[in-house]
């Protein structure tokens, strides 16, 4: 595709303005969008502040994945709906129950669905021994690949240990 | 590494939230008022364990709610957004609070002067720790903890570190720099936080994923961004000494008669002023580095529930910007 304002070079740089109610999209070479953004903030240096920290609320973010197909959270009785309204969902149930839009916008406002970080201290047993069996496969799966099949072995002890005691819970 | 010594005023502060949900409720804007007082009350038997100082919001006046949040222990959503259940537990040096019934049923935040993330993430995660003890949080594996907007998902971890910019805005550098550092995975917010204007030239800078990154990685990530920005502002500065040095004293010297001879003045005002002042201290344009301690604490001296404090009575506009004027020609010694 080529540049809108020049047609000479390819469009490389993607630009969104949002004015009020209004969007408008162009497609730009690299050299043509460097001058939009400089004769940009020459015409407003310092309204640039304040569009910055967002004008735009956050749920003005979620506004592309309405849906004319409804969905109610059994748990709260809140709908998908009045999260895209409100920005908040009504309860934890709800990313299950509305699952087939949220994983979506997770993804896109995210970038990812797999948390990393820190586990609370009450983590329920069934939610323990499942991260724990995901740990040890993992591993196992490394001393496979390593030859390592003495270590492998002893993990995969370990691992129907895991599975006997989540079977024991009634969760396998 | 940059030295930053000549040019202390550029980083202001740090600052980390962690948000948490408890389990089996919804979340405040969905909840019902026996509910959020349900929540309140169970973290109200927190305060004897901690340390830390209960206010039950529904027994503070506007002052007093007010001051919390130009303490910045409370937001500025906190205080506009009616809802029952909402107090906040503060710690006796002011660093660290925990906000109930905000967005999420508990805000834990803690604020360092200079930057210091990994202090305030020390401080804010022993406080989750000893909460987490007894307080089953909302959490799922794949999606961590669970929280009232996705845009808090997995460590439900906020970092931000609030610098001071004012070559990089006058020289017209903030929208490349913004680009830059969303590039990275860094949004830029104005001083009281999202949705809030840059006064005085006064950045946030604070991480946009909170999911898919565990909580080292992004203290790492706000670190490495804050490194990027100070390059930036330094290297403004210097450009600006160079081309523009007697505009800026002229600007410099105006702001310190504007300053000492005012009668009112508005706080957007004043702190375009304290900014051109902190510029031209670390740019030897004039002196008064030892005055440069007071002027930071004027910041929230001036604000307003802090005069109305001082008059002890609420003030009208005009008495407010009359009082600030004062309070900063007297603090100041003009």
């Amino acid at each position: 595709m080529f540049c809108e304002n020049c047609a000479k070079n390819l469009a490389t740089v993607w630009v969104t303005k949002i004015y009020g109610d209004t969007v408008s999209k162009s497609h730009l070479c690299q050299k043509c969008a460097e001058e939009l953004t400089e004769s940009l903030t020459e015409e407003w240096p310092f309204i640039f502040s304040g569009i910055l920290s967002a004008a735009f609320p956050v749920k003005d973010v979620f506004k592309p994945f309405r849906t004319s197909r409804d969905t109610l959270c059994p748990s709260c009785k809140t709908t998908y709906n009045d999260f895209l309204e409100t920005g908040f969902v009504g309860c934890p149930d709800c990313y299950q129950s509305f699952s087939q839009h949220m994983d979506p916008l997770i993804k896109q406002v995210q970038g990812s669905l797999v948390h990393t970080g820190k586990l609370p201290k009450l983590l329920p047993e069934e939610m323990k021994l499942q991260m724990e069996l995901k740990r040890l496969k993992s591993h196992l799966f490394g001393c496979i690949n390593k030859e390592d099949y003495e270590k492998a072995a002893e993990l995969r002890d370990e691992i129907n240990e895991v599975k006997g005691r989540l079977k024991s819970i009634g969760k396998l | 590494m940059v030295n930053y010594e000549k040019h202390p005023d550029i980083v202001i502060s740090s600052r980390v939230r962690l948000a948490r949900n408890i389990e089996s409720y919804p979340f405040p804007e969905w909840a019902g008022s026996k509910q959020l007082d349900d929540i309140k009350l169970k973290l109200k038997s927190f305060s004897k364990e901690l340390k830390y100082n209960f206010h039950d919001f529904e027994k503070l006046d506007n002052i007093e709610k007010r001051l919390l949040a130009e303490k910045r222990l409370v937001s500025p959503i906190f205080i506009e957004h009616e809802g029952s259940g909402k107090a906040v537990l503060t710690d006796k040096s002011l660093k660290t609070s925990i906000m109930v019934n905000e967005e999420d049923h508990l805000r834990i935040q803690s604020i360092y002067d200079g930057l210091a993330l990994e202090d305030a993430f020390r401080q804010t995660d022993k406080i989750d720790d000893i909460l987490g003890e007894k307080i089953p949080f909302a959490f799922s594996q794949n999606l961590g903890f669970y929280t009232a907007c996705p845009t808090n998902l997995g460590t439900g971890l906020r970092a931000s570190i609030m610098m001071h910019l004012p070559a990089i805005v006058l020289t017209k550098r903030i929208y490349p720099l913004v680009k830059t550092l969303n590039e990275k995975g860094i949004s830029v917010r104005g001083m009281f936080g999202e949705g809030t204007v840059a006064f005085g030239n006064t950045f946030q800078i604070t991480n946009k994923r909170t999911l898919g990154l565990n909580e080292k990685e992004i203290l790492d990530l706000l670190n490495e961004g804050h490194e990027e920005v100070l390059k930036a502002e330094m290297t403004c500065r210097k450009n600006l000494l160079r081309r523009d040095k007697i505009y800026l004293k002229d600007k410099v010297r105006r702001s310190v008669g504007t300053l000492k001879y005012a009668v009112i003045l508005s706080l957007e005002e004043a702190l375009e002023l304290f900014s051109t002042i902190n510029l031209g201290v670390s740019l030897d344009l004039m002196k008064g580095k030892s005055k440069l301690k007071k002027l930071r604490d004027l910041t929230t001296k001036i604000e307003t529930a802090h005069l109305c404090q001082r008059a002890k009575k609420e003030l009208g506009d005009i008495e407010e910007k009359e009082a600030r004027a004062n309070l900063i020609r007297a603090e100041l010694e003009l």
